[in-house]
């Protein structure tokens, strides 16, 4: 996609958010957490969910909810009115397959793992929780997700001029689905974009995502092999660029999508 | 201030009524139901609306990935092959965009290799879980059937499925960043979806009888549709404004008095600088539950009066799921080129609590304008406003 204005770099990163297995969040990303296997850490709190939210919320939901709240609370940013797009390549599969496993051995299907097995669960449940009737959705792009998620941002950046939540995860891929050489643990990411206007602090300018050019890439972080081939490890490696401030484009997938980067430049250029 | 109207510049669609626009398009104005008993064997009463027709087979190079939901997308792209053709030349191929929405995507094979996995304790050799099963291939299989190659993406938001995508590629061509974008949906009839919906206790056991005193829950269908929108062109109608809203309510229940369905509604008409009394025909949601079908008559009353003809198709071609925004898109550009309001379908007795005015028959009518409702789990509401070129 050829954009129209890549050179202005028209958005602001006004807050960024994480959670991966042993990084709470940006902060001990900062500190130089960057991973560890999935079953050694913790799980995801989703602390951002109310607690009846929270009760029916899988390992996904809370990770999503835990960047969320991660890049929206240090952007400051409403959380009843701000904008979400939510990403992810397979959604709450593991939920959607004890779905499929109930109905594929005649077993009573339980209509709470019915109503949460849809792509838009996260979505639904963050904006219930924060009583937030604004716009949200959720989208799929397997790994060019998180291109398609800063694209449908630059969008509603562009049309309301107000801040936007890009919040991307996958959680552990399936194991009777995906070959073990394919095989990643859960990661999230978010990123808070806003236009540019005078005296809000930012942590960079952003430029609208567009297909991979030639251009030297900003080098990722080094990941577990089981982080890097999650399908949403660009957002990882474009927050990471950003809290690392090193500047220039960023690629959006580690090799395996088209092909998106976008371009990141300091706050004060 | 408003934005301004997009030109929808062509459209496809298949379902239960049909295999494309003509079919439809006769059975819309006949008045004729497209539902009857599910293909396969079900353990509880329950009719369908089954696409009965047989479905273009898909070239052996996209073999890996061919299923239901691709080989109706495929039905799709050949219904709109020559508004494709002409787009193609006309604009770089990188500036146009395709934004599908689905719920199911490659479910209904999904189902399969799991039935043969539980057998033999494994899936079958041909399933490739990624080819088959995921929203990022159903996208890039139609991405390349249309020539396509712009950003592509699913949305995937239940039942607003394909109607969120018309926000996406109105903002898009809007803000400059793309030139035109083809937007729909499909979704295929499995056996998760009827089950989960049977569980949540809205399947009806009969056809659908959206806004009936005597409705009982909804009956699945399948279809899709695909829109073409232009930055300019000429076409049949104009994509004039999209609302979006969050009930922020619950997972699976609307908000009883109907809240993100009037903002949707109201939204779409202040982003079109539009007047309630300018539009004259809504295509609603109408699913035939008793909880959708009162939240959102109330909020059709609450935004647009009592008098504005308000139909439910779903009587014809079942809920589609993630395949009902685009379709039902499709339905209501049908109802602006032939000038006609159809019939509700099962409507007969209204529901008395209901304040608001659903036909019984169709009848010819002068339509400027159609708003067309899209609600889903999670809370989500879309409202598309489409009025004549």
């Amino acid at each position: 996609m050829s954009a129209p204005s890549q050179e202005v770099l028209p958005w602001i990163v006004t807050g960024v958010g994480l959670w991966l297995p042993g990084v709470a969040d940006h902060r001990a990303w900062r500190a130089g957490a960057r991973g560890c296997p999935q079953d050694e850490a913790p799980p995801p709190e989703g602390a951002l969910l109310d607690r009846r939210t929270r009760r029916r919320s899988s390992g996904l939901c809370r990770a999503l909810a835990d960047a969320f709240a991660d890049a929206a609370l240090s952007a400051d940013v409403p959380l009843a009115s701000v904008s979400s797009v939510f990403g992810s390549s397979l959604g709450e599969v593991s939920t959607m397959l004890t779905v499929l496993e109930q109905l594929t051995r005649g077993e009573d299907l339980s209509p709470m793992h019915f109503a949460t097995s849809v792509h838009n669960t996260a979505s639904g449940m963050v904006s219930i929780s924060n009583v937030n009737r604004g716009f949200t959705t959720a989208l799929s792009a397997d790994f060019d997700t998180v291109g398609a998620a800063l694209c449908e941002a630059s969008g509603l950046l562009a049309a309301h001029g107000e801040p936007v939540v890009v919040v991307c995860a996958d959680e552990r891929s399936p194991e009777r689905f995906v070959a073990e050489e394919f095989a990643f643990d859960m990661l999230a990411a978010a990123i808070v974009l806003e236009p540019k206007q005078p005296g809000r602090p930012a942590l960079a300018r952003i430029g609208v995502p567009s297909l991979r050019t030639e251009a030297p890439r900003v080098p990722v972080a080094p990941l577990s092999p089981r982080l890097a081939r999650n399908p949403q490890v660009g957002l990882v490696d474009l927050v990471g660029a950003i809290l690392a401030g090193s500047w220039g484009d960023v690629a959006l997938d580690r090799g395996l999508g088209h092909g998106w980067g976008v371009r990141v430049e300091s706050p004060d250029s | 201030m408003p934005s301004a109207p997009i030109p929808i510049t062509g459209y496809s669609v298949c379902n239960a009524l049909g295999p494309d626009r003509r079919a439809v398009a006769e059975g819309l104005l006949a008045a004729r139901s497209g539902l009857g008993p599910a293909p396969f064997p079900l353990p509880f009463p329950a009719m369908v609306g089954a696409m009965g027709f047989p479905l273009p087979e898909l070239a052996s190079a996209y073999g890996p990935w061919a299923n239901r939901a691709t080989r109706i997308a495929y039905q799709l792209v050949l219904g709109l092959q020559a508004e494709l053709e002409r787009a193609r030349a006309r604009w770089q191929p990188d500036r146009i965009g395709l934004v599908l929405g689905t719920s199911t995507s490659g479910a209904e094979a999904t189902e399969e290799a799991f039935r043969h996995y539980l057998a033999t304790g494994e899936l079958p050799s041909a399933y490739d879980f990624r080819k088959q099963h995921t929203f990022g291939a159903l996208a890039d299989v139609v991405r390349r059937l249309c020539g396509l190659r712009g950003p592509t993406w699913v949305v995937s938001t239940t039942c607003t499925s394909s109607a969120k995508p018309f926000g996406s590629a109105a903002r898009l061509i809007q803000a400059g960043i793309l030139d035109a974008v083809v937007v729909g949906g499909v979704d295929t009839l499995c056996s998760m979806t009827l089950h989960g919906f049977q569980a949540l206790g809205a399947l009806s056991p009969t056809v659908c009888r959206p806004f009936s005193r005597e409705r009982k829950g909804i009956t699945i269908g399948e279809g899709g549709a695909m829109v073409l929108l232009e930055r300019t062109g000429e076409g049949p109608a104009l994509l004039e404004a999209v609302g979006e809203s969050s009930d922020a309510y619950h997972i699976s229940a609307p908000h009883p008095e109907g809240l993100g369905a009037r903002l949707a509604m109201q939204r779409a008409l202040a982003n079109a600088g539009c007047a309630a009394s300018q539009v004259d025909h809504v295509n609603a949601h109408g699913t035939g539950t008793h909880l959708n079908d009162a939240a959102e008559g109330r909020a059709i009353e609450e935004v647009l009066g009592r008098d504005v003809p308000v139909v439910s198709t779903k009587g014809y071609t079942g809920h589609t799921l993630g395949g009902a925004g685009a379709i039902e898109c499709a339905l209501a550009l049908i109802c602006l080129e032939e000038q006609f309001v159809p019939a509700s379908l099962g409507v007969e007795p209204i529901d008395p609590a209901l304040r608001i005015s659903v036909p019984a028959t169709g009848r010819p009518a002068r339509i400027r304008r159609v708003l067309s409702n899209s609600f889903a789990f999670g809370g989500s509401n879309v409202s598309l406003l489409l009025r004549c070129a």
